[in-house]
This record gives C-alpha cells, sequence and structure tokens, in this order.
C-alpha cells in the first residue's frame, strides 16, 4: 500500500513537472481545485446499555448524546493537468474503529481519458460496493442523514489500491456505464485488520431520464492467518430515481464468505422515498439486514458478524444556505434481541478478542439525530 | 370595487413582471460548428453527465443561472450543488467555471470553440449562436 502511495505521489510530481515553467506559472491557479466538505452532528437514545454507532466505530450515542458518530472533515485538492490527464487526492477525518477522528488519505488516483467515453484510474479509490460508495460520507451529496447501516454497515472493505477501466456509452436514450477493477485493500472484520489480495470487482449502470439502475460484485482473498485463508464476496443491486420533487431509492446486497460462512454471511435492503417542498425535502427510510445461513457449512464458533435488525427512519433536509444543509432524523431500530448492527458495549471484552458488537442482545432502540452538512 | 381593481392592476404587473424579468437562451461561439443542442444534451453537460463540451456558469446566485438551470433540467440552485457536490467528491469531474458577467461569457466562448455557455437573451450579439432557447 504504501509502494501504491507513493507511485500515486510520482505521478503526480510527473505530470507537475512535465509542464512548461511558463505555462505553468500562468495557469496554476485555473489547473488546481480546492474544495471540501463536512458534517457537525449530534446524536441521542433511549437506551442505556448499548452505543449506536455507524459501520465499525468503537461507541457511539446512548442517553448520553455522542457527537462522534455523524461528525467528519473531508479536504480534496483536484489537479486537472489538460483536458485528458488529472489527478485527486482527499484527506478525510472521521471516527472509523477508533474513538478519535483520525485523518486519513480516503483517495489519491491518477486519472485519464484517453478517449471520448473510456476512464483510466490508478491508486487509491472508493470499494465501488454501493450506489453511493464514492459519496456516502458526503453529507451534503445525500438526502439521508446517514446511509442505512442494515445496507451500508455490511460492508468491511471501504477502499480499494488499485486501478480501474470505465467505459461509457449511449445507446440510443439509454447510458451505459461499466466498470471492472482490481488491486489489493485491507479488510475490517471481529476488530482486526486483515489484509486483502486479488480484489476483482465489476459494475454495470443504466441510466435513462431519472432513473438509474446499478448491480454490482466484487471479491478478495482475506488472509486470517498465516495459514488460512478466506475468500470473501459482495453483491448488490441498486434503483434510484430522481425527477422533479420525487425522489426514491432502493438497494438490496448480500455479503458473503467461503469458510466463514455462517458468521459472516448477511442480506440486507432499504427503501427510501422522499418529496421536495421548496428547501424542504422530508424522507421515510426502511431497512433491514439479517444473517444468511446455511446447513450444509459449519455452525459458527462465536456468533454472527451482525444479527437482525430493522430501522423505520423519518427525517427531513432542510437547504438552510447556499452551502449547508440542516437535517433531522429519527430512527426506530428493531434488532429482535440479536446483536444488530448498529450497536457497540464500550468497554471490557466479553469474549477476549472479539469486540463486543457480536455478544450483545438489543431489542428496540429510538434514535434522535441532527447534522448540519456543509461544502466549501 | 376599487380594491378588486387595484388587485387586478397588481396581478397584472406582477405577472408581466415574471414574464419580462429574464429570457435565458444557451449559446455558444459563433465559430463553433454546434448548431442546435436539445434540452436534455444540454442538461448533460451542464450537470457532468456528458463531457463533450466545456459548460461555463454565470454568478452563483444570480437570477439568469436559476432559471437556466430551472428551465433546462428542471433543479433548484441547492438539487445543481448537491449534484456537483456529489461528483467532485467522487472524482468524477469538476463543477463548471463561474464566470461573472455576459462579457466575461462572450471572451472565454471567444476563446474556446467547446465552449456553451447561457445568458439573457437581450445581451446575445455577432459573437455567439444560440443553439437553445428553452
Amino acid at each position: 500500500m504504501k509502494l501504491k502511495n507513493s507511485l500515486v505521489a510520482a505521478a503526480v510530481v510527473a505530470i507537475c513537472g512535465g509542464l512548461p515553467a511558463q505555462s505553468w506559472a500562468e495557469s496554476f491557479e485555473e489547473k488546481f481545485t480546492f474544495s471540501g466538505f463536512g458534517t457537525l452532528g449530534g446524536v441521542v437514545t433511549d437506551e442505556d446499555d448499548f452505543d449506536f454507532r455507524r459501520d465499525q466505530q468503537p461507541d457511539g450515542a446512548s442517553t448520553s448524546a455522542d457527537a462522534g458518530v455523524d461528525s467528519n472533515i473531508g479536504v480534496q485538492v483536484n489537479f486537472q493537468a489538460n483536458s485528458w490527464l488529472s489527478a485527486t487526492v482527499q484527506g478525510l477525518a472521521m471516527r472509523r474503529d477508533e474513538h478519535d477522528m483520525n485523518m486519513e488519505i480516503e483517495w489519491a488516483f491518477v486519472k485519464a481519458t484517453p478517449l471520448p467515453g473510456l476512464t483510466l484510474r490508478a491508486g487509491r479509490m472508493a470499494m465501488p460496493t454501493f450506489l453511493v460508495s464514492d459519496s456516502r460520507n458526503v453529507g451534503y451529496a445525500n438526502t439521508w442523514l446517514r446511509a442505512p447501516n442494515e445496507v451500508y454497515g455490511l460492508a468491511v472493505v471501504p477502499r480499494i489500491d488499485g486501478g480501474d477501466v470505465t467505459y461509457t456509452r449511449e445507446v440510443g436514450s439509454v447510458r451505459l456505464t461499466g466498470t471492472m477493477m482490481a488491486g489489493s485493500s485491507e479488510a475490517l472484520a471481529v476488530g482486526q485488520h486483515f489484509n486483502m489480495r486479488n480484489i476483482l470487482g465489476g459494475n454495470l449502470q443504466l441510466q435513462k431520464d431519472a432513473f438509474t439502475v446499478r448491480a454490482g460484485t466484487v471479491s478478495g482473498d482475506v488472509t486470517v492467518s498465516p495459514v488460512q485463508q478466506d475468500k470473501y464476496s459482495f453483491h448488490g443491486v441498486g434503483v434510484s430515481y430522481d425527477k422533479g420533487n420525487v425522489l426514491a431509492q432502493a438497494e438490496y446486497v448480500q455479503r458473503r464468505s467461503s469458510n466463514f460462512y455462517n458468521t459472516v454471511s448477511a442480506d440486507g435492503w432499504y427503501t427510501m422515498g422522499g418529496y421536495r417542498f421548496g428547501a424542504f425535502t422530508p424522507y421515510a427510510i426502511v431497512a433491514q439486514t439479517k444473517p444468511h445461513t446455511s446447513t450444509s457449512e459449519p455452525p459458527s464458533p462465536f456468533g454472527t458478524l451482525s444479527g437482525k435488525q430493522q430501522t423505520f427512519s423519518a427525517g427531513l433536509r432542510w437547504d438552510a444556505m447556499s452551502f449547508a444543509a440542516i437535517k433531522l432524523q429519527y430512527d426506530h431500530v428493531d434488532a429482535d434481541g440479536t446483536n444488530g448492527i448498529s450497536f457497540e458495549q464500550p468497554g471490557a471484552p466479553i469474549v477476549p478478542g472479539f469486540p463486543n458488537s457480536m455478544f450483545i442482545s438489543v431489542d428496540t432502540v429510538n434514535v434522535i439525530s441532527a447534522t448540519i452538512d456543509f461544502v466549501f | 370595487m376599487k380594491t378588486i381593481y387595484r388587485l387586478v392592476l397588481a396581478a397584472t404587473l406582477a405577472l408581466s413582471f415574471g414574464v419580462a424579468h429574464a429570457d435565458v437562451v444557451v449559446v455558444v461561439s459563433a465559430k463553433s460548428p454546434a448548431s442546435k443542442l436539445t434540452k436534455e444534451q444540454v442538461a448533460d453537460i451542464f450537470l457532468g453527465r456528458s463531457t463533450n463540451m466545456v459548460p461555463l456558469d454565470q454568478a452563483a446566485g444570480s437570477p439568469v443561472r436559476d432559471e437556466f438551470y430551472s428551465k433546462v433540467a428542471g433543479q433548484t440552485a441547492a438539487q445543481v450543488k448537491t449534484t456537483w457536490a456529489k461528483l467532485s467528491f467522487s472524482g468524477k469531474g469538476t463543477p463548471p467555471k463561474a464566470l461573472g458577467s455576459d462579457d466575461e461569457v462572450k471572451a472565454q466562448l471567444a476563446a474556446n470553440p467547446n465552449a456553451i455557455a447561457y445568458m439573457d437573451k437581450s445581451k446575445v450579439d455577432a459573437s455567439v449562436k444560440t443553439v437553445l432557447e428553452p
């Protein structure tokens, strides 16, 4: 991974150094774009015993409010060398698998468009698992306050170091976009980081007028221990509609593992609808996840990575200012006595070596969240 | 009766003012090979779905800009900004450059035959060519 970062850096320097000094000085400002985004948020629940969190955060909100679940800040520099070559670096600080917000290089890639419709990228990129994989952390870019954890929380590999090829073609009034990618990364599961190699993925997107349909799959080899390998895969389909005042979106995903089938495998889906009344967009989301089990596979020796969970959410996005949106969201979460997916119990481990989120038992929890999402 | 006349007069004035305030047209350089474009084609170019031409924006918050996006794409300023936040923070593109005046727009169009812009119909002169009257 270090090597790939240096390759990206070298490529950026090469692009910059290759320009004649004079035009460099003249067009410096035109070629660089600096931008950023962020979210300032607070969450509170009616549950004392467990923390409500997103993804694999080690702690979150309970009856005492928490600002770390949704708050983040990202900065991005884009360098457009010429009409077909550019470089993008994005740094993002948020609570990941540690309590503190750490700034990490989320993406650093060089992008080339050698022919119309053909795009090649190399470097670090978002893992294209979902309908909104690459802008899920940009609160301002989304209607909802946070992506439904029942679906977006299932992914254990947020980014990939490698390359991808995208080809876009218009067939009549339908825009078809196909992407193939390969690379390596790190998977984060059961509180540990695992090396992941031979990642291969592909997705196909169809867009016609206000409709977008997307299907994708990605898999990779996980090194669980020096002697044990696993194969991880993730498949998903999504559809979105956005026209005039109406917006709707739905996704269905599957997470699978070869050697730990009954620990890791899970399915998730959500459906969202919203309506714009000028600057106000009320919306509602129903989301569900449950473990996927198979009797032909060995039983899990240590519970399931995520349990059953269903959430009903109602929220409001208010485009209050030209650069910021204010959001409020209420979630009614029901984990049906399982460990769910949005909960963790901070403190001493119940089973040494594993996160407590695998062994807790949660019923219903009500959650209230508020954020200000901004771009600059 | 008098009140009703006043109301009708006020309404008529408001309506005529509303119609007269702007008539946005989409333009390219007079030297551009482009001739006629559809609303969908123009919306694709300005919302980052097509990279066939280089879009130029007017100043954020200007009435001509708001009218352009409303007529061509059916989107409010906030929706357009959300779309570009999605694209730019996923490295898929950068928003069109916003120019401060019609003169600047005309100068940029003259310098780049592949550029496309919009302006009030009354500002159109021989240096530009209208490709769409939405």
